[in-house]
């Protein structure tokens, strides 16, 4: 498994990959975007809380 | 599918004939449970232990009324149904490295049912693939607790149900998978050892309990929690490791040993209308790091309260920094003498009420934001050094700088209403220097010195107070204008006129106390910034 750590606008986050997870720079790069974009997205505009039981 | 249970009734192998019967009880003899049986260990199997001399592989495994040890060393068993797969038993014990690898790869429910077994006792569960819903019952215990292959981040993807699990170990969430929203409590409660919490990106709407006495309990990446939920420290090290958790309030309000290891991370508050920090009782906290905790709150109406530690149950040392950098709602602090490090409002549009914080770091407010008026004081108090910044807001409450060692520097022109009190205790209140500072009163308390500068030597600010008489004692006036209207008497021997003062009266011929003072004061001049 390799680590990467990465900061967007102070959120702090980390991917977890395969050893050979084949991806390239930019993939990796769009996948931490998405990671905080769907971060930011979250807090930012929670979505309505429905606790299932 | 057949059912095995254990007969032996003493130490034996779990890959022998001679342990198994096909009846709970009955004679031994029939085959090692396979892939297509369930193995049940109960009331009538004894209490002696069974050694996995084999990893096998059966359909579900029950131990209810089990009374022996089961010894797993590097074994493992995985369970390949689905339903209720397995039972455990608080009665049994494990050794070794217990692990159950759950590998039905169904959409089909399946539960487990560890029961509250202790921390020694409890066993890792792997869910290593499915789509469907994985329950553990709730208020039960594992060890760790992995969502993946074991060796990709990838494994389950279906939904982990609205439980309440204690977790002893690790916890790993595998991308792909999805945490039903929900009150229901993940409890980690290992008393020893760093253990890991791995979310994957997954979002855990669901509150967090960290309770181990002597354990830390370590992210690998971030937390996210939803804004109803609470994420509370009652006993061990909360590591975030550099990373953001994210949560609806905070709370670690007891007495306990506990710490908050921020190192370069940071919790963001996300909840509205409720008290989005609760500690009052900083008794027994400490943190690590640099503490960041930000309240993005974005509310428009509804009212958050911080309620960090009382000043009675901690010290500067354990103060936080807090950072209101979202939100138009209102914002209150905890009426009584609460302790923060910086106190930041920097995107924050919303009401601050009027209450009584001690800061010992930096101050900001921002022109955006309305400042509430009242009766309780905030009081400054560092011990080092730290900056206020007004944005042009007044200030309708009284202010005290009370900082033995301490430098306040005003980063702009300080406003207080026309009631309002400055008070000067201890420190060195540097006012910005070409600036008109105004104060309903201003005074000294206590003998110890204290220090009235501007923060550019040689060019000075001003102080206005539009009547009455100022009478100080203990302080030391340097670059001041003092106007308005008041008579500012610092004829007292105890003040020293320092240079480049207007305004101010001081004695004319100072005491023998007073120029050694004077004197001192050229190698004591304090920093400014």
């Amino acid at each position: 498994m390799i680590k990467i750590d990465f900061i967007i606008n102070g959120f702090s986050d980390c991917l977890h990959l395969a050893d050979d997870h084949g991806l390239t720079d930019s993939e990796i790069e769009a996948m931490k975007q998405a990671r905080y974009d769907k971060w930011y997205e979250y807090v930012t505009n929670p979505p309505p809380v429905v606790d299932e039981e | 599918m057949a059912a095995r249970f254990w007969v032996t009734g003493g130490t034996g192998n779990w890959n022998s004939t001679t342990n198994w019967s096909a009846t709970t009880g009955g004679a031994s003899g029939a085959s090692v449970p396979s892939t297509s049986d369930t193995a049940a260990f109960d009331a009538s199997s004894g209490s002696g232990t069974i050694t996995l001399d084999i990893s096998p592989t059966i359909q579900t495994l029950t131990c209810t009324g089990f009374t022996g040890t089961l010894a797993f060393g590097t074994n493992t068993i995985s369970l390949n149904s689905t339903g209720t797969i397995f039972t455990g038993a608080t009665t049994m014990t494990v050794t070794g490295t217990p692990q159950i690898i759950c590998t039905n790869s169904s959409a089909t429910l399946r539960t487990i049912t560890p029961t509250a077994v202790t921390e020694a006792n409890s066993i890792s569960f792997r869910v290593s693939a499915g789509t469907g819903s994985f329950a553990i019952t709730s208020s039960q215990s594992v060890r760790n607790l992995d969502f993946t292959d074991g060796t990709n981040p990838t494994g389950f993807s279906g939904s982990f149900s609205n439980n309440s699990p204690i977790i002893y170990g690790d916890l790993k969430a595998s991308t792909g998978m999805s945490v039903i929203a929900g009150t229901g409590v993940f409890t980690f409660a290992a008393t020893s050892g760093t253990k890991t919490i791995t979310t994957a990106a997954v979002v855990f709407d669901r509150p967090f309990t960290f309770n181990g006495v002597g354990g830390t309990f370590q992210l690998q990446d971030a937390l996210t929690s939803g804004a109803t939920r609470s994420c509370t420290l009652t006993n061990g090290t909360l590591d975030l490791n550099g990373y953001t958790l994210t949560t609806g309030q905070f709370s670690s309000n007891n007495s306990n040993t506990r710490v908050l290891a921020f190192g370069t991370g940071k919790i963001v508050l996300t909840g509205t209308g409720a008290t989005v920090w609760s500690a009052a009782t900083g008794t027994g906290f400490t943190y690590t790091g640099t503490s960041r905790i930000e309240a993005l709150g974005p509310a428009t109406s509804g009212t958050r309260t911080f309620n960090p530690s009382t000043t009675g149950t901690s010290t500067e040392a354990t103060a936080l920094n807090f950072y209101i950098n979202g939100g138009s709602d209102t914002v209150t602090f905890t009426a009584t003498s609460r302790r923060v490090n910086i106190l930041d409002f920097t995107g924050f549009t919303g009401t601050f009420t009027n209450s009584s914080p001690t800061v010992h770091g930096n101050y900001i407010l921002v022109s955006g934001m309305i400042v509430g008026s009242g009766t309780e004081t905030t009081t400054f108090a560092t011990t080092t050094s730290q900056t206020i910044t007004t944005a042009g807001q007044t200030l309708d409450f009284p202010i005290t700088f009370n900082g033995v060692g301490g430098t306040f520097s005003c980063q702009d022109a300080l406003t207080l209403g026309s009631t309002q009190a400055l008070t000067m205790t201890n420190g060195t209140l540097q006012l910005k220097s070409g600036t008109t500072n105004t104060v309903g009163s201003f005074a000294t308390t206590g003998t110890n010195g204290k220090y009235l500068l501007s923060t550019t030597f040689g060019t000075a600010a001003t102080i206005s107070q539009a009547s009455g008489t100022v009478t100080v004692d203990y302080l030391t006036v340097q670059d001041s204008i003092a106007t308005g209207g008041a008579v500012f008497d610092a004829l007292a021997i105890t003040n020293v006129d320092a240079g480049n003062n207007t305004g101010w009266l001081f004695s004319t011929t100072p005491s023998i106390g007073n120029e050694i003072t004077m004197r001192l004061r050229s190698f004591t001049q304090p920093r400014r910034f």
